[in-house]
């Protein structure tokens, strides 16, 4: 993890703040080319925040945001658009395009980036429902299918311009477990045969555990930990051994902040 | 005290905010990069479903509230002898003043809250934070063609609107109350005149496209994506694009009118 050569986005000393609350103090984080990584953090960390703020939907207060060479938060909304282009993201809910079938939500992004005919592009969407196991339910609009049936819609549309990253926003949550093994599957499949860069943010343990070859655990703004999944098993800290086991109480409190209890009981109205 | 006035101070700062963000939507759907080729299918698709299916409800209105207006003129002028004038009277009316503010405060009921909703669906759904992530502006792609679909149909209602109404006065005064036919059409004709009138109640009628439709899109863009903050910018936008309509109209209305 030493060579700057391996890093396709580089962030360093990240800040973001809504209101009056800080997100972000000073995150640094790197993530390797090829690989499969994963955020990891309790809820409310700003793991989907982060995946807006590389994808430039957001603006940091400071720091940069490196992908592939490029600074995010100082580029142009035109150039911002064609390094999206390269970005692929599959959103928690799918997004998909509620007015357009499911070949047509594939092959929109076809559609406004390439000139290519439109044969060529009606074999690129089969190939790439073909690989999510989609290619017979081409025809059916967005509200007809099942919600682990949209996401794989929107993965397919996710890679279809065979991006260089692709970024998961919470892949798993509210999945079936046949549903979530299908994803985990296709992550693990897509990654290795398409070759791109995959960023996994979830809280879902086992797994992500399972497929990613790097983790950063973000909790409080900043990275409690970092390593393969077998070192995050291993780390002694109390907060990752919260977090890896599901531990309800710890560093993590139970409790949001709040008087004391007794206090405020005998207190009244 | 310093609170009402820092309150005071926080509307006001809200309201200017607010203000800036419709005024960059609007500079970035209109002005930025037009690409016609592309617009023209999504236009012609949003003509249809802010225009097209607005239509039963203006002709409906239209048609009412010309046979009101034949009936209100001439128990009116029939005391003054002068029920010839009753053409003369619904054509004025319609042109000038009903016909482009009720087809907006209509327009503003069907299609309006119809345009907030979906974009603020769109914005609730990350449909448009995934268009956005595809590398497609939203601006362009979705608020653009909604934008000049409004803009475009509401005139073409309006004057949909004057004549169904000229058409229901007609059919209440001369076919029901017995007013000669002759008479009735000429005193319109006579009375209505072309740059006065109709160019001024269509100079109305496109200042109100433009501001309806551009709250409608504003609100949906702008909304907390949650249902409840959808319902609230549906709700905002009938009501603000109505008291919209009525001040441009008065202020219109003066500037046009005021020194005859």
């Amino acid at each position: 993890m030493e060579n700057i050569e391996d890093f396709i986005i580089n962030i360093s000393d990240l800040s973001f703040s809504r209101g009056d609350r800080t997100i972000f103090r000073d995150l640094n984080m790197q993530i390797p080319r090829g690989k499969i990584t994963a955020i990891m953090g309790p809820s409310g960390t700003g793991k989907t925040t982060l995946l807006k703020l590389i994808g430039g939907q957001l603006l940091p207060d400071t720091g940069r945001i490196e992908v592939e060479g490029s600074n995010i938060p100082t580029l142009s909304r035109s150039d911002l658009f064609e390094v999206r282009a390269r970005m692929g993201m599959l959103f928690q809910s799918g997004a998909l395009f509620t007015d357009m079938s499911v070949f047509e939500n594939v092959a929109f992004p076809l559609r406004v980036h390439t000139d290519l005919p439109q044969d060529m592009i009606r074999d690129v969407v089969l190939m790439k429902l073909q690989a999510v196991g989609l290619r017979g339910a081409r025809h059916l609009m967005p509200s007809e299918l099942s919600g682990g049936m949209s996401r794989r819609v929107a993965l397919a549309r996710a890679i279809v311009l065979d991006p260089h990253i692709v970024m998961y926003d919470e892949p798993f949550t509210g999945q079936d477990p046949i549903a979530m093994g299908v994803l985990v599957n296709l992550i693990r499949r897509l990654n290795q045969a398409l070759g791109h860069t995959s960023i996994i943010v979830s809280h879902d343990i086992q797994e992500t555990l399972g497929i990613a070859d790097y983790i950063y655990l973000v909790s409080g703004g900043s990275v409690i930990a970092r390593g393969t999944p077998a070192e995050l098993r291993a780390d002694e800290s109390e907060q990752v051994k919260q977090f890896m086991h599901g531990l309800p109480d710890g560093p993590v409190a139970f409790h949001f902040p709040a008087d004391d209890y007794q206090t405020e009981l005998m207190k009244g109205l | 005290m310093l609170d009402r006035l820092q309150a005071l101070g926080h509307i006001g700062l809200e309201g200017l905010s607010a203000l800036g963000r419709s005024g960059s939507l609007l500079a970035h759907a209109l002005i930025a990069r037009p690409q016609p080729m592309l617009m023209f299918p999504l236009l012609l698709k949003q003509i249809y479903f802010v225009g097209v299916l607005s239509l039963v409800i203006i002709l409906v209105s239209g048609t009412f509230i010309g046979m009101v207006l034949g009936l209100q003129g001439y128990t009116i002028l029939v005391s003054y002898g002068s029920e010839q004038a009753v053409g003369q009277m619904v054509a004025l009316s319609l042109v000038r003043e009903l016909g482009p503010v009720v087809t907006a405060l209509l327009f503003a009921g069907r299609a309006g809250s119809a345009l907030t909703a979906e974009i603020g669906l769109m914005k609730a759904t990350e449909q448009l934070s995934s268009m956005e992530m595809i590398g497609v502006d939203p601006y362009r792609r979705i608020i653009a063609p909604r934008f000049w679909a409004g803009f475009i149909c509401l005139p073409i209602l309006a004057a949909i609107f004057s004549t169904v109404g000229v058409w229901g006065g007609a059919l209440v005064s001369i076919d029901w109350l017995g007013i000669y036919e002759g008479s009735f059409w000429a005193n319109m004709q006579h009375s209505v005149d072309f740059y006065d009138d109709v160019l001024n109640g269509l100079i109305k009628a496109v200042s109100f496209g433009f501001v309806v439709t551009w709250v409608a899109v504003y609100q949906g863009y702008d909304c907390v994506p949650t249902s409840e903050g959808i319902s609230q910018a549906t709700t905002r936008t009938v009501v603000y694009a109505s008291l919209w309509v009525l001040g441009l109209d008065f202020i219109l209305t003066a500037l046009m009118f005021g020194d005859l």
